[in-house]
């Protein structure tokens, strides 16, 4: 009976996953006339490295630092240190990826051979820190609303469920018109209430919203869906539960404090577990709305894979980055799982 | 791939950007081109006071530069020119390559093999820099150009001009009928310069029938054939003859100014199948330096990006 | 204290009349059962007392306040349920003081509270447990501990022990009796077992789909059921009901004789046929006879029987023990 189950299981998770761990060691090419060759930890040293490099501003003959037209100090360029230079070997061909600024004026500048790697990470990062919390708590919200017995209630639900049966890819086509800078729905919108006094925004066009923007549709698109999981515990709830604590004296908050969130304790698990894949595997949205840009302000893990992977033809580095989002995604649901163990 | 043996008699008068040579040997032929101009009204110019660039003597980039800034300023339009950010992919460095070649510059230096000096150069970088002054000074919509408004764009009034392919012309031609100009790419230093494009016939390396096929791909290149090709898809013909067979590209037809931009201009894309990769990285740094990167760390990575793709595939050899 | 008075209450449930009109005292310190057929209404009125469901009409008083639109928290009562409706989230502890923590009770005095309650209960051993750890007798008392904390004038009880296997259910009973005679308050109790309605209440309201057919104690109504819902409802083995030649002897449309009130007897009379069936009980014996002209009619015969199946069976009864009706009710004049 296990035996299909076990066998679907192997070919299409297990060998994969072996295969992507495998190829990540490599320098695999998607096609190549030239044998493949084992390189080791090269490709995730490639992603994953950084050095540091601690720039001071610039001083003229009198020892004063040099300041520009708006009175900022100048700094050399960092572009001095990577490129060409011999005394840097360390820094060579390595690209900034954020600086800090430290005392004395002087600044620290991270610097790493795979800017784009890093930004992807941070932003899925960020994307599943903002998305899971705020798509779970608005999915709870309105599963509490509408698990009343109300007439009509049903259609409610359905409303609230409709955008998950559209594809990721349409809703994300829908809603880049509802982004749109000029004419969009939101900035129409927006005008409207404002009474023209809103000046219209490039959402997805503007390196400030448009990790933002991608992020409200994905909470939108997939809301629905976690509200019917939390809709299915609520319903496990007895009406004798909350009756005793209407006996009891329970305010609304109280109900919901003591009866209602307690027993979602498993719901909660599985709806958290489930996000977080899901916000670790932000892709469509990113390849029909923004493909990363701009700036690289919405670059995610799997968009990247995907980008080396098939489009450069690296099978290899898309592979690392496969295998980084598991061990990733594997951590933290272990990490998920002892937070919300059973403590006796 | 194979090359193909065919009788070079037979490929007298193609137009360059339909053969695909590489080491010396063919290895690829098209049965049509494509080209690339800068759509224009002629009203619209005028009105603005604005010479109308020649295939002899196209726009400078100052001319160009002014000529956009002119139309800017007229306030008739969103923007001056639509450069078709919206279409991602093949068409950025297809359509945008040229224009660093025509800079001096280069996605990938053939002669050495490396993107280094050629993409990040100093015509690299100024290209980079004229490049990102068109967004800077909102003379041209962005990377989030909306599809529909790339499409309807120009006809509609949006844009007073816009940098597309001969396949959008017969749509502008009825919109405009006389009115319609297809003006030739400006000369940024090094000659005026437009991609050339087709989807060529090969055969593969491992055929067992390549005589045949060779044979095969001899027939289909025949100009009564190319010009009933071009007649159902409305590509440009690659030869003078096939192109005075069908209405549209020959002498007087509405198209035949792109026959010229493709004879004159077309310049080939870096030859080599590291064009790719390549292709990818070079679409990624026009967009950030769009989006305001700076612009000479932009080239850098790109250029590290394609050397390092080139290196992993030993060179492409 | 804990007088509850529901004056011409009425309930439907959108066109189903559930509950027509109904008043009825509940005396205060009485332990009154609620007592009918399955869907007649009687966790219905429970829950209307409790304010879990709203009256359609009439006034619900406890201890001379109005308390007809008020919450239930507000109504000093506790409930209950049939399925006990523990958290099984909290320990035995914090469900008893749910109550307390949901006033804000201070966490000392909540602990002194809880230990009272576990007292009587004798829960002391189990308060750190979780419901899922306890048998169904203990989470019985847990839930009526849960009930006591916050000394409710009135309890409202939904078939408590419904779930419970027969022996727990005769030990629980006793100590419901015991629990009422110690804290004295109104216990308002809901069951369709008619030993629980005899053995606990002191005073019986039968139901019958929403109409009261008879209050009293369980000897009036054992004694004298005003109608024949009642004579049949009350009592078990249920009491012989005969018509026809023998009721028109009496002057009435139905007669009733008990069981216990059926003797055997040696010479053949009015009710003559054989024995179908015999219950041996130990104590005393029943023996269902087929009678000629009547259906089956039961008999209750102290001690052991040296009678089979089949034999013929002759059956009188004194006249002082017969109950007549017509047209469903009693009739008390005499004859
Ligand atoms: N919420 C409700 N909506 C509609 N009808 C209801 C509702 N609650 C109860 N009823 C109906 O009211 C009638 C009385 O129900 P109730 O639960 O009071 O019966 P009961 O006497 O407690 O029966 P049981 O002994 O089976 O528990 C039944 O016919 C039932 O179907
Ligand atoms: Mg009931």
């Amino acid at each position: 009976m296990a035996l299909p189950a076990c066998l679907l299981v192997f070919t299409f998770l297990i060998l994969p996953f072996f295969m992507a761990f495998g190829l990540s060691l490599t320098n695999q090419r998607l096609v190549s006339p030239n044998p493949t060759e084992f390189v080791g930890l090269d490709n995730f040293k490639k992603m994953l490295g950084v050095s540091f490099l601690i720039i001071e501003p610039e001083m003229d003959e009198a020892g004063h630092i040099k300041l520009d037209n708006e009175g900022n100090p100048i700094y050399p360029r960092v572009r001095n240190f990577t490129r060409n230079q011999e005394d840097f070997p360390q820094f060579y061909k390595k690209r900034e990826w954020f600086q800090l600024g430290l005392q004395d004026g002087k600044v620290l500048v991270v610097l790493s051979q795979d800017v784009v790697f890093l930004k992807a990470l941070a932003n899925t990062m960020l994307f599943a820190l903002v998305v899971c919390p705020v798509q779970a708590g608005l999915a709870l919200f309105l599963a509490l609303l509408i698990n009343q017995p109300l007439r009509g209630i049903n259609i409610f639900r359905t409303i609230y469920f409709a955008p998950v049966v559209i594809s990721m890819v349409v809703v994300s086509m829908l809603w880049r018109f509802i982004y749109d800078g000029q004419n969009g729905l939101l900035n129409t919108l927006m005008q409207m209430f404002s009474f023209g006094l809103f000046e219209p925004i490039d959402w997805l066009g503007n390196t400030s919203t448009a990790l933002p923007a991608i992020m409200a549709m994905s909470v939108w698109q997939g809301v629905g869906f976690h509200m019917v999981i939390w809709l299915s515990g609520l319903q496990t709830i007895p009406l004798s539960h909350y009756e005793v604590a209407r006996i009891e004296g329970a305010t609304r908050w109280q109900t919901f404090r003591y009866v209602t969130w307690p027993s979602l304790r498993n719901t909660a698990i599985l709806v958290m577990v489930i996000i977080t894949m899901q916000a670790f595997t932000l892709y469509p949205q990113i390849q029909v709305m923004t493909r990363g840009g701009p700036l690289d302000s919405t670059q995610s893990l799997v968009f990247q894979a995907v980008i080396r992977g098939y489009e450069k033809q690296d099978i290899s580095g898309g592979s690392a980055i496969s295998v980084i989002l598991f061990l990733l995604v594997l951590s933290i649901s272990l990490f998920q799982r002892y937070l919300t163990r059973e403590k006796n | 791939m194979a090359p193909l043996s065919i009788d070079e008699s037979k490929l007298d008068g193609f137009l360059p950007g339909a053969l695909g040579r590489w080491n010396g040997e063919l290895y690829a032929v098209g049965l049509w081109d494509a080209a690339c101009a800068i759509f224009a009204r002629k009203s619209v110019l005028e009105a603005n006071g604005i010479r109308i660039p020649t295939l002899d003597n196209p726009w400078n980039q100052e001319e160009f530069d002014a000529a956009l800034v002119t139309l800017q300023g007229s306030g008739d339009f969103e923007y001056a020119l639509d450069l078709g950010m919206a279409w991602t992919g093949e068409w950025y460095p297809y359509a945008f390559g040229p224009f660093l070649q025509s800079f001096g510059g280069d996605i990938i230096n053939v002669e050495t093999n490396m993107a280094n000096d050629a993409l990040n150069g100093d015509a690299g970088i100024a290209f980079g820099e004229f490049w990102q002054s068109l967004f800077a000074r909102d003379l041209v919509p962005g990377t989030s150009q909306d599809g529909a408004d790339r499409e309807t764009g120009f006809i509609e009034g949006q844009y007073a001009l816009q940098w597309n392919g001969n396949w959008a012309a017969l749509p502008a031609l009825d919109a405009f009928g006389d009115d319609m100009l297809f003006l030739p790419a400006p000369d940024f230093g090094t000659g005026p310069k437009i991609g050339a494009a087709s989807w060529q016939f090969g055969i593969s390396a491992t055929s067992e029938h390549k005589d045949g096929a060779s044979a095969f791909i001899e027939f289909a290149i025949q100009d009564k054939y190319l010009s009933a090709f071009s007649q159902g898809i409305g590509l440009i013909p690659p030869t003078a003859e096939a192109s005075a067979m069908t209405p549209n590209y020959s002498a007087g037809g509405p198209l035949e100014v792109f026959y010229g931009l493709s004879n004159e201009q077309a310049t080939l894309r870096a030859v080599t199948p590291a064009y790719v990769v390549a292709g990818k990285v070079f679409e990624k740094a026009m967009a950030d330096i769009a989006n305001g990167a700076d612009v000479a760390d932009t080239l850098d990575t790109a250029a590290d990006e394609i050397d390092a793709d080139i290196d992993q595939n030993s060179g492409y050899q | 204290m804990g007088q509850v008075i529901l004056k011409s209450v009425q309930k439907k449930f959108g066109d189903l009349e559930v509950i027509p009109n109904l008043s009825l005292i509940i005396p205060k310190g009485s332990f009154t059962v609620l007592v009918g057929p399955s869907g007649c209404g009687k966790s219905t009125i429970l829950r209307l007392i409790a304010g879990l469901e709203d009256a359609t009409g009439g006034e619900i008083i406890i201890d001379d306040i109005d308390v007809t639109h008020l919450e239930p928290s507000k109504r000093k009562i506790a409930m209950v349920f049939q399925s006990y409706a523990l958290y099984p989230h909290m320990t035995v502890a914090e469900n008893i003081g749910f109550g307390l923590t949901l006033a804000k009770v201070s966490k000392k005095d909540i602990q002194k509270r809880v230990s009272e309650v576990a007292k009587i209960l004798q829960l002391e051993k189990l308060l750190q447990r979780k419901p899922k750890q306890l048998s169904g007798g203990q989470r019985q008392r847990v839930a009526i501990g849960r009930a006591i904390t916050r000394n409710p004038k009135v309890f409202l009880f939904d078939e408590p022990l419904s779930n419970l296997d027969a022996s727990l259910r005769g030990q629980m009973r006793v100590e419901l009796t015991e629990l009422h005679a110690q804290i004295k308050a109104t216990m308002v109790y809901v069951t369709h077992d008619q030993v629980e309605a005899m053995t606990m209440a002191d005073q019986i309201v039968v139901l019958n789909q929403g109409v009261i057919e008879q209050v009293g104690t369980p000897m009036d109504l054992y004694d004298f059921p005003d109608s024949l819902f009642v004579a049949r409802f009350i009592g078990s083995p249920k009491m012989n009901i005969m018509e026809g030649e023998i009721a028109e002897k009496y002057f009435c449309q139905k007669l009733g004789v008990r069981p216990e009130h059926m003797e055997i007897s040696k010479e053949e009379g009015l009710l003559n046929g054989s024995i179908r069936h015999i219950e041996k009980l130990g104590a005393d014996t029943l023996v269902y006879s087929e009678i000629k002209g009547y259906d089956t009619i039961t008999a209750r015969v102290v001690g052991n029987l040296e009678m089979k199946i089949g034999d013929t069976i002759h059956l009188r009864f004194d006249k002082k023990h017969v109950h007549r009706f017509s047209n469903g009710n009693r009739l008390n004049t005499q004859f």
